[in-house]
Formats: structure tokens, C-alpha cells, sequence
């Protein structure tokens, strides 16, 4: 009984010594963080102004304090904030030249010795300042990393930002590259490069990557494409085929609408919301008794994109109409709901 | 209660790994994709309010401050008796319309429904008395789009709270059907328009201790449970679900006080019982601010409703308990939350019962009892204390020393004082949950937590 009565007072001596312990350590943690941000915060106002004139003045040399590496934190959040601000192609390369200046070596020694919220962390950085001097690096990485977890999206991401063509072949050869992951190396593409992306992607036939192009070109709004997204209406792969609807949609460009006719009538609810909705934004009145008959749609969405339709291409006058006289309960219910709340573009 | 300390240094070690992992990534950056993408799905938020005239319009401002893409906001006033609606009318400029409404659940009558006329993203819907869950259902009912965010009539949510939510499910490709987030307890904050402007920690020793309480619920809890697939509860204060999902399970259980954690059992149910390759997450980043109560009165209420709602919710499910069919849901979260935090109060109890008993009839000894609670003690704030840890090592929100302290100070005080209550108020409400009883509102005095109402 002694013995183990013993263990009981070595238990509490070690829960309160613990405890004390935390509380000392964290403490201590918290007093240095709030000193550290104070002193980073003090550094940041003194130095900001000189990287300004920096970047305005010509012949101005980057502040000294930002490219001592103890400084590191400032001088990212300083680039971090400038760069979204800045729109000017020459100043843009200028603080382009200055982060590689700066970070290239800093970013190397973390990319290949940090733990991994380091690394992820500086990605998200070689990202937003596009330091092209760590492209062979990245390259390397991107090679060395076997499960596609965040460190290879983010790696993904940061080439993209620097116009890694080869990335389009890395995932093109991947079986299971998705939709998403295409869309955010496109939309981080300049044009000459996306322009390249198409080339590559018709000569390599990989769907997943074409399915991605054909969502990309809409939603950036590629017109000079947009024969491309036509061109798919006719394709043999239903989501193919409402992927060009939707992109048409957002085009709000047809060079021939009657190809929305069978559409129109189709056994997809998804390919008669997006032929609906096409009629009504490109207003087109040849559509009228197909678009009655779906205010009578099974699909709620339909009914109420034939409703929107016919109220941009008719009026109210046919809405109330459709009302009065449709055959259909759900039609005019419908109906009835634009009539009251339609013209504040809140449908329920 | 040495069971349920064990089972906490086990979710512990479990939370540990993803906090050092994600906790020093810069969280901005990994939205920004998210915050300008067309991608993104559109949510709809619902707002159920029953007497809630304090909080609600803040509530509604705090939403409309919201960054993401596309939203709505859809109030439903569950027939309040004070003057929710008439507030809601007059401040957001109400003008009653006629909606064309999808049934996806039967609820109480709907009497009427608004748009703003100032606030074009705003639909506040009247109805007749039925309970959280049947305001839930009819919010669902009534919204457009593909995700619904259920949160509560007075909580705010930070700005970026939806795209953090929405993050999981678009990584996951629409494979994620439920998220949920961190709710923090706001008293003693200043929050302003969405935004967290100064946090502090409130004065009264049950609010900061309940802070402790959610620190160890949500950073060691579900953090936890959510590593190994097994989250049980994502909170009703805030949730992210993918309506067609929530609709195919049924919607809300009205017959429950518990309606949240009941959704979530369904769902894991329905995963299981049909092969679906889909899961529910949680983010410890907190993202909703949410009243305490500071009173014994109100957290009384509020604790027996809990543990009512956790009973009904384990017993309407019992089949899943240890069922192989279920598999480690069944083996793992189910029994844990079955012997701990359901049984564990009764455990407790009996304890207490036992000692007193003893020391009464003289057949336990004074001396080795008082070692034994001391242990037992600095135990509990011990696992407090690792939550804490946690709290820094994430969010480090609390920016003082003294902050610091004084969680320390009040979570080693907690098993003299605060969880007795606790497991008394526990206990009680799974006697209630034997006596069937109507779904209702849990009854809290709201003061307002943001500066915008005050």
C-alpha cells in the first residue's frame, strides 16, 4: 500500500510540475512572439517608405534591411502586399528581379531543409512573386514527389505561375488528374501559354485535360475559342456536351442557335437548363413553344430558367399568360413567382 | 472519469500531428483560389430564429459582410413570440413575395415570405411554430442552391468562414458532404461587421471556463475523431452541408432536441448502409463566434438539452453500436460517445456516491481519498491544459500572458466546482431523455455579441 500510495504523490508532483511547465513555456513562447511582432512591425514602417521609392524611383537600390535573411518575414510581407497593388508591367518585373535577389537562396536552403509547413509555406511564395530562378528546383521536386497530397499541388501551382509548359505533359500522363487541378494551372498561364496548352492538349487527345479547356475558355471568356466550345455540342460524352452548354452560356455567343433544338428536348435535365438559359441570354424568340413546355418541366430548375427566359425575350405579358393559362400547376406557380419578385433577379 | 481522461490523451495524440503539420501554414494564401474561383458551389446560409430579436439583424449584417463568391441568406422565423419578424421587416426593409416553393420535406404551414428590398441576397421566411429542425427543413426547402450553411440566430461568422468550409469540399472534388468548423465563445470579444476586432476573455469564471470546455471539445475532440473519419457532431452554432445528401437522408429529425448531431449519425449511417464513398470533416480554424451563457440558469438549460439531444440521438441509432457492419464508426466514435459522454455523468455520479458513502462509513480513508482526488483533479485540468497548448500552436487568438494565466488558473479550479455542475446538469437531461417530449427551442438570454447591435 505504501509503494503504490508513493506513485499517487509522484503522480500529482508530475500533473502540477507538467502543467507549470506548459504554462512557463508557453508564456515565454507568447512574450517572444508579441516581441517579435512588435519589432517586425517597427521594421515594417521604417523600411516601407524607402522600398516605395524603391520601386518608383529609377536607380534607387533595394532597402538593406529587407535582404538581411533575420528579416526575412518583413520582407515578404512586404512584397506580399506591394505585389497585389502593383498592375504596371515594368514595375512588376522590377520587384520580380528584386524577390529573386532577395529569396532565391533563402527559398532554396527551405525547399530542401524545412519541415513541411516551411515548404508549403515558401511555395505559396515562389507563387505570388514568380521567382523563375527556382524552376529547375521545382522541376526536381515535382519529380521526387510520389503522392499527390498539398506539397504537390502547391508545387503544381508555383510552376504554373512561372509558365512551366511541361507541366501540361506531367498531367496529361497522369491517370488521375482532375478537372480542378488543369483549371488552376490554366488560369495561372499567361495567354501565349494557355494558347500553347490548347495546341499541346488537341495533338495529345487526353479528355480530362480537353473537358478542363472547354470549362476554362468560358469562364475566362476566350472568345476567339469559342468555335472550339461549339464545335463540342456535337461530341459523343454527355459531360462534354454540358460543359459547352454551360461554356456557351457564359460566352453569351452562338453562330448557329438552332443547334440548341434537340437540346431543348432532351432526356437531361442538365442539358435543357443550360439550352434554356442559352435562349433566354441570347433572347431567342424562335424558342417560344419550347419554352412554354418547359415551364412545365419535371425539374424545378428548368421551369424556373424557362421562366427567366421567356420574361427577358416576351415580357410580363407572357408570363401572365403562362399564369392564367398553363396547363401545368408547376408552370404556373412559377410564373406567378417572377411576376412578383422575378424583376429583382431573386428567384427562389 | 478516468476512462474519458484516457480517451482525451488518445484524441489528443491524434490532434497533435495535424496541428504541428497545418498550423503554421499561412491560411490566407490557401484561399485565394477559392475566394475569386467560379468553381467555387454557391450556399446557401440558413438562419432558424425563434425569439431571437436581439441578435438576428446582427446576425443577418455580420452574413451580408460575408467574403465569398455567391451566397444567400434565408431567415426563418419559427413563429416567435417576441418581435423577431416585426425587427426583421423594419430593419431590412422587408417586402412580402410570393415564392415558388420545392417540398423536399413536409414542415409547419409557411404564413409568409419576404425579400429585401435593400438587400437583394436576403429572404426571410414566417412559419408557423415547429422547432429548430423543422425551421432547418423548411430553410432548405425554401433555398436555391447546392450547399446550405445552418447557423444559429445569434452567432457571427468571420469573413472568410465559408470559404474555409468550402475548401474541403472542393479539394475533395464534392466527396465531402458535411464540414464543420471551430465555434469559439465571444463574450468578452469585440466583433464588428464579420470582423473579430479585439479579443479578450470575458470576467466571469463560467464563461472561461467554458472557453476552455470548447477548446478541448473542438481542438482534441473533433480534431481527433475527424483524423480518423469518426466525426460525430459538426456544431448547429455552424455546418456546411451538400443539400441533396441532407435531403436524400431525410432532412432535420424533428423529433429530437438534438438535430444536429442526429443529422450527422444519419449521414455516417447512410455512408455505411449504402457504400458511398463520401465523408464529413471538421477545420479547426475557427470560423464562428457564438454567446455563452453566463448564467448557472442558462447553462443548465442548455447542458440538459445537450445531453437529451446526445440520448435520443445514440439510442435512436443503437443499431450502429459495435455493429460490423458500421465499421469503426460502430467499434470506435459510437462506444466512446455511448460510455463517456453519455454514461460517463452516471459513472461520475455514482463515484461521488461511493466516496461519500465511504468516508461516511468510515470504510474509506480520509487521507488516501483527498490523494486520489488530487489526482484526479490535476488530471482534468491537465488534459485543459494540453488543449490550451493546442490553442496556440493553431490559433494563438488570445494575445496576453495574462490570458494565458488566467485559462490555467480557472481550468485547474474546474473539477472543484464547474464539472460537478456539469455532470449533475448531464445526468438530468439523460433522465429527460426517457420522457418523451416535443422538440423545442433551447431557452438563452441573448445579450448580443456583436458591437454593430449594442
Amino acid at each position: 500500500m505504501t509503494i503504490e500510495f508513493n506513485y499517487f504523490y509522484y503522480a500529482v508532483g508530475i500533473l502540477f510540475g507538467c502543467q507549470l511547465l506548459l504554462l512557463i513555456l508557453l508564456s515565454i513562447k507568447k512574450t517572444r512572439r508579441n516581441l517579435k511582432n512588435k519589432e517586425q512591425e517597427q521594421l515594417y514602417q521604417a523600411t516601407l517608405n524607402d522600398f516605395v521609392d524603391f520601386l518608383y524611383e529609377e536607380g534607387r537600390p533595394i532597402p538593406d534591411k529587407l535582404c538581411n535573411p533575420e528579416n526575412i518575414e518583413v520582407a515578404e510581407r512586404i512584397f506580399s502586399e506591394t505585389i497585389t497593388d502593383i498592375n504596371d508591367p515594368i514595375m512588376e518585373r522590377k520587384l520580380q528581379d528584386a524577390a529573386i535577389s532577395i529569396f532565391t537562396e533563402h527559398y532554396k536552403k527551405r525547399l530542401l531543409k524545412g519541415n513541411w509547413p516551411t515548404r508549403i509555406n515558401t511555395l505559396y511564395f515562389i507563387e505570388d512573386f514568380k521567382i523563375v530562378s527556382l524552376l529547375p528546383v521545382l522541376q526536381k521536386m515535382l519529380q521526387s514527389l510520389n503522392k499527390w497530397d498539398e506539397e504537390k499541388n502547391q508545387t503544381i501551382l508555383a510552376l504554373a505561375a512561372l509558365n512551366d509548359l511541361t507541366l501540361v505533359y506531367y498531367l496529361n500522363q497522369s491517370a488521375d488528374t482532375k478537372v480542378n487541378q488543369y483549371l488552376d494551372v490554366f488560369v495561372r498561364f499567361d495567354t501565349e501559354k494557355f494558347d500553347e496548352a490548347v495546341h499541346i492538349s488537341n495533338d495529345m487527345k487526353n479528355f480530362t485535360c480537353q473537358l478542363a479547356i472547354i470549362n476554362f475558355i468560358s469562364l475566362m471568356k476566350k472568345t476567339k475559342y469559342q468555335w472550339m466550345v461549339e464545335k463540342e455540342l456535337q461530341s459523343e460524352n454527355i459531360e462534354m456536351r454540358i460543359q459547352a452548354l454551360k461554356g456557351l452560356y457564359r460566352l453569351n455567343y452562338m453562330k448557329d442557335v438552332s443547334l440548341l433544338v434537340p437540346f431543348l428536348q432532351s432526356p437531361s435535365w442538365e442539358e435543357r437548363l443550360f439550352s434554356t438559359r442559352i435562349a433566354g441570354a441570347l433572347l431567342a424568340d424562335q424558342f417560344e413553344a419550347h419554352l412554354e413546355i418547359l415551364m412545365g418541366d419535371e425539374e424545378w430548375w428548368v421551369r424556373n430558367a424557362a421562366a427567366e427566359a421567356l420574361l427577358s425575350i416576351f415580357g410580363e405579358e407572357k408570363l401572365v399568360q403562362v399564369e392564367f393559362s398553363h396547363t401545368d400547376a408547376f408552370a404556373r406557380d412559377m410564373a406567378k413567382q417572377w411576376l412578383t419578385s422575378g424583376k429583382r433577379g431573386s428567384a427562389n | 472519469m478516468g476512462v474519458t481522461a484516457l480517451s482525451y490523451i488518445f484524441l489528443f495524440l491524434l490532434s497533435i500531428k495535424n496541428v504541428l503539420r497545418e498550423g503554421k501554414l499561412i491560411k490566407t494564401e490557401s484561399l485565394e483560389d477559392i475566394a475569386i474561383s467560379e468553381r467555387t458551389f454557391p450556399v446557401s446560409i440558413i438562419v432558424p430564429a425563434y425569439n431571437e430579436v436581439v441578435g438576428v439583424v446582427s446576425t443577418v449584417r455580420s452574413l451580408l459582410a460575408l467574403n465569398y463568391p455567391q451566397y444567400e441568406i434565408i431567415v426563418v422565423d419559427d413563429g416567435s413570440k417576441d418581435d423577431t419578424l416585426a425587427k426583421l421587416i423594419e430593419e431590412l426593409k422587408l417586402e412580402q413575395v410570393d415564392l415558388a416553393i420545392r417540398k423536399h420535406m413536409n414542415t409547419q404551414p409557411i404564413r409568409a415570405t419576404f425579400k429585401s428590398s435593400i438587400y437583394s441576397l436576403v429572404t426571410v421566411v414566417s412559419k408557423d411554430n415547429g422547432g429548430k429542425a423543422d425551421a432547418l427543413n423548411c430553410g432548405i426547402n425554401v433555398s436555391k442552391y447546392p450547399y446550405f450553411c445552418a447557423i444559429d440566430g445569434d452567432s457571427i461568422l468571420e469573413n472568410d468562414a465559408l470559404l474555409k468550409v468550402m475548401k474541403p469540399v472542393i479539394d475533395s472534388e464534392g466527396k465531402t458532404i458535411a464540414v464543420g468548423g471551430s465555434v469559439r465563445v465571444a463574450n468578452g470579444t469585440t466583433i464588428s461587421r464579420s470582423k473579430v476586432e479585439t479579443i479578450d476573455l470575458p470576467k466571469n469564471p463560467l464563461v472561461i471556463l467554458q472557453i476552455v470546455e470548447y477548446f478541448r471539445a473542438f481542438l482534441i475532440g473533433r480534431l481527433g475523431f475527424t483524423k480518423i473519419n469518426q466525426l460525430l457532431i459538426i456544431s448547429g452554432a455552424f455546418g456546411l452541408f451538400h443539400k441533396t445528401t441532407v435531403i436524400r437522408s431525410g432532412g432535420y429529425k424533428v423529433a429530437t432536441v438534438g438535430e444536429d448531431m442526429e443529422l450527422i449519425v444519419r449521414l455516417h449511417r447512410m455512408i455505411r448502409e449504402e457504400s458511398l464513398d463520401l465523408q464529413l470533416k471538421y477545420i479547426p480554424d475557427p470560423v464562428c463566434w457564438t454567446e455563452a451563457p453566463d448564467s448557472l440558469k442558462v447553462l443548465k438549460s442548455q447542458r440538459v438539452r445537450w445531453q437529451r439531444g446526445l440520448a435520443e440521438t445514440l439510442f435512436a441509432h443503437k443499431k450502429m453500436f459495435l455493429n460490423p457492419k458500421y465499421g469503426l464508426i460502430g467499434f470506435i466514435a459510437f462506444p466512446y460517445f455511448f460510455m463517456v459522454e453519455l454514461l460517463g455523468a452516471v459513472v461520475e455520479v455514482l463515484g461521488f456516491f461511493l466516496i461519500a458513502g465511504g468516508l461516511l462509513f468510515g470504510f474509506l480513508d480520509p487521507y488516501v481519498i483527498g490523494i486520489i482526488l488530487l489526482v484526479t483533479i490535476l488530471y482534468g485540468s491537465f488534459i485543459s491544459s494540453l488543449s490550451i497548448l493546442l490553442e496556440e500552436l493553431t490559433m494563438f487568438k488570445y494575445p496576453k500572458v495574462r490570458h494565458l494565466i488566467l485559462l490555467f488558473f480557472w481550468a485547474l479550479t474546474e473539477s472543484f466546482w464547474y464539472r460537478p455542475l456539469i455532470v449533475i446538469w448531464r445526468l438530468e437531461g439523460l433522465l429527460k431523455s426517457f420522457r418523451r417530449k416535443e422538440a423545442e427551442w433551447g431557452k438563452m438570454e441573448r445579450k448580443g455579441i456583436s458591437s454593430d447591435n449594442r
